[in-house]
């Protein structure tokens, strides 16, 4: 029984996500840009890095790093607001 | 339209005189075709920056034109720029972007080369070969002329081309502006890891000219200058280190290079600038004190956007950084952006600078996102049949240029078009598409090298 109640609480977990998903993409799509942002926590990290094609063995170098290198975007909620 | 013999392009496809432009120098695949041959093969083009490649077997792939380079640091130090293609059967000797190796191995047939470009290693070379190859006559394809200039790597392919501070001229005042450090010392930079890469669907040319001196596309970037991203708080982001200044617009027609700036009066105090962040306030105040009592008359430049011909464009201020416009295909254009900064930059100013460069830049920044929509569909709607028969408007401010700027005793070189009241200028186009008729229609560098013989008024 335990587990069942375990995997009805993960698939209701997973319900709640997909309609928090939903929720925010239609308010992106109505571009009610305020409450949209009000979803969001202050201390959001927004972070996006730069592939590169490297040689096998120097994984390492394959990606941008954050808080280091460029990366396409490396940001927060203060941006994301300007944005 | 197909263009057959030289001398055809000046005068007819480039009407400067009359602010003239055809639709055909952007969008006409003969033309482009032309310019692979005539720019990008005589050209000095910028390759990367040595603090890319600080290790020996260090290597970075960049690009020269449409063709693929590798530079990299020999087992001696020794910088190098090699064609990135096998002599064997032309497959790249490299395929990644960049790393550390001790050769180039092909991954077609196996021949390899060291960092040197020399042939090392050919498979079979006893059994098929029968030891008769000569290994020294088939090393890598290196460029005949490489300079480096305050860690700015630049290479052309014609041995023929003055040397690169030749080729530059007077135009080096403004372009250290963005090489040397903020304090005005010599050098002194580094870029960070990471060079942004994306298409733009649009010929090259067209961020080549907007980077020369486009102060007139303002109305592009007003959401961003509303919303205020910059360092200085809220507002255009420098809008205060300009204040009381001239706008300048500096252009070299028989280099083909150009810049627009700001002259800040002789008695000029040092202005608050980059108020964010205490910091990077204190750096920047630093800087510009040294600066000036380096030489107070110099300190009174402030760099802005400039093209060096043909297709390299820089931001010396922020976000400082060095952009390529590299040709692929005539309809097509693959920018590079490397960021800069001081190497000696305390730690919180380099991390503040990192953010601001990539809020603002790349297809993912707040401002040059806007400009990617102009050159887009500038260059779609310039492609149809009907629209290539209407030449393009240069014509503001033809001939308000004069040669012998000066201003409360500062002489600075090149035609220089006070635009402070006009608030724009075209100047710098002309002087660049001037540039690039005569590399379209001269045979050799005997005739591009001009300035010897004294041309270069517009």
């Amino acid at each position: 029984m335990a587990s069942s109640d375990q995997a009805i609480a993960r698939l209701l977990l997973k319900d709640e996500v997909e309609r928090f998903l939903f929720a925010e993409a239609e308010l992106l799509d109505d571009r009610q840009y305020e409450e949209w942002l009000a979803l969001l926590d202050d201390d959001i990290r927004y972070w996006m890095p730069m592939r590169r094609n490297v040689k096998f063995g120097e994984l390492e170098r394959e990606f941008t790093r954050e808080g280091q290198d460029i990366n396409w975007f490396d940001e927060g909620k203060d941006t994301l607001m300007r944005r | 339209m197909v263009v057959t013999s030289r001398d055809e392009v000046t005068g007819k496809l480039v009407d400067v005189d009359h602010g003239l432009i055809s639709r055909e120098v952007f969008v006409s695949g003969d033309i482009y075709q032309q310019e692979q041959e005539q720019v990008f093969a005589r050209a000095w083009l910028f390759i990367g920056h040595e603090a890319q490649i600080p290790k020996p077997g260090d290597y970075f792939v960049s690009s020269m034109g449409e063709e693929s380079v590798i530079l990299c640091r020999d087992r001696e130090s020794e910088v190098h720029a090699f064609l990135n293609s096998c002599m064997h059967r032309g497959m790249k000797v490299c395929r990644y972007d960049e790393g550390n190796t001790p050769v180039f191995t092909c991954p077609y047939h196996g021949w390899s080369f060291a960092t040197d470009g020399k042939l090392v290693g050919v498979p079979y070379f006893k059994d098929a070969y029968h030891q008769e190859l000569d290994k020294s006559k088939w090393g890598l394809i290196e460029v005949p002329q490489m300079y480096n200039y305050k860690g700015g790597i630049w290479a052309t392919w014609d041995k023929s081309a003055p040397p690169f501070l030749d080729y530059i001229g007077g135009f080096k005042l403004y372009l250290d502006l963005l090489m040397d450090s903020w304090d005005g010392s010599d050098s002194g930079t580094e870029v960070f890891g990471g060079v942004e890469k994306w298409l733009v669907p649009s010929n090259w040319k067209f961020p080549a000219e907007n980077f020369i001196g486009d102060r007139y596309h303002n109305i592009s970037h007003r959401s961003v200058d509303m919303v205020g991203i910059g360092p200085s708080g809220t507002g255009r982001r420098d809008t205060n280190e300009r204040a009381g200044s001239r706008l300048l617009d500096v252009s070299f027609p028989e280099r083909g290079h150009g810049t627009v700036m700001a002259l800040r009066p002789g008695d000029a105090a040092i202005p608050n600038a980059y108020q964010d962040l205490p910091i990077l306030a204190e750096y920047f105040r630093h800087c510009e004190e040294e600066k000036k009592r380096k030489d107070a008359q110099l300190w009174r430049l402030l760099g802005g956007p400039g093209t060096v011909f043909p297709n390299m464009s820089y931001l010396p201020r922020q976000p400082r950084s060095i952009a390529v416009w590299h040709p692929r295909g005539v309809n097509q254009t693959e920018v590079w952006r490397w960021f800069l900064v001081d190497t000696k930059a305390p730690q919180e100013v380099k991390d503040y600078l990192r953010h601001y460069y990539i809020r603002y830049s790349g297809p993912g920044g707040l401002t040059e996102q806007d400009d990617m929509e102009n050159w887009n569909y500038a260059h779609s709607a310039s492609r149809g049949v009907i629209a290539r028969r209407y030449a393009y408007n240069y014509e503001m401010g033809l001939g308000y240029g004069t040669p012998n700027y000066e201003n409360d005793g500062l002489k600075l070189p090149g035609l220089i078009l006070d635009s402070t009241e006009a608030k724009a200028a075209e100047q710098n186009q002309r002087g660049f598409y001037r540039r690039w008729a005569e590399f379209m229609d001269a045979e050799d560098w005997g005739i591009l090298a001009n300035w010897r013989n004294g041309s270069g008024h517009e």
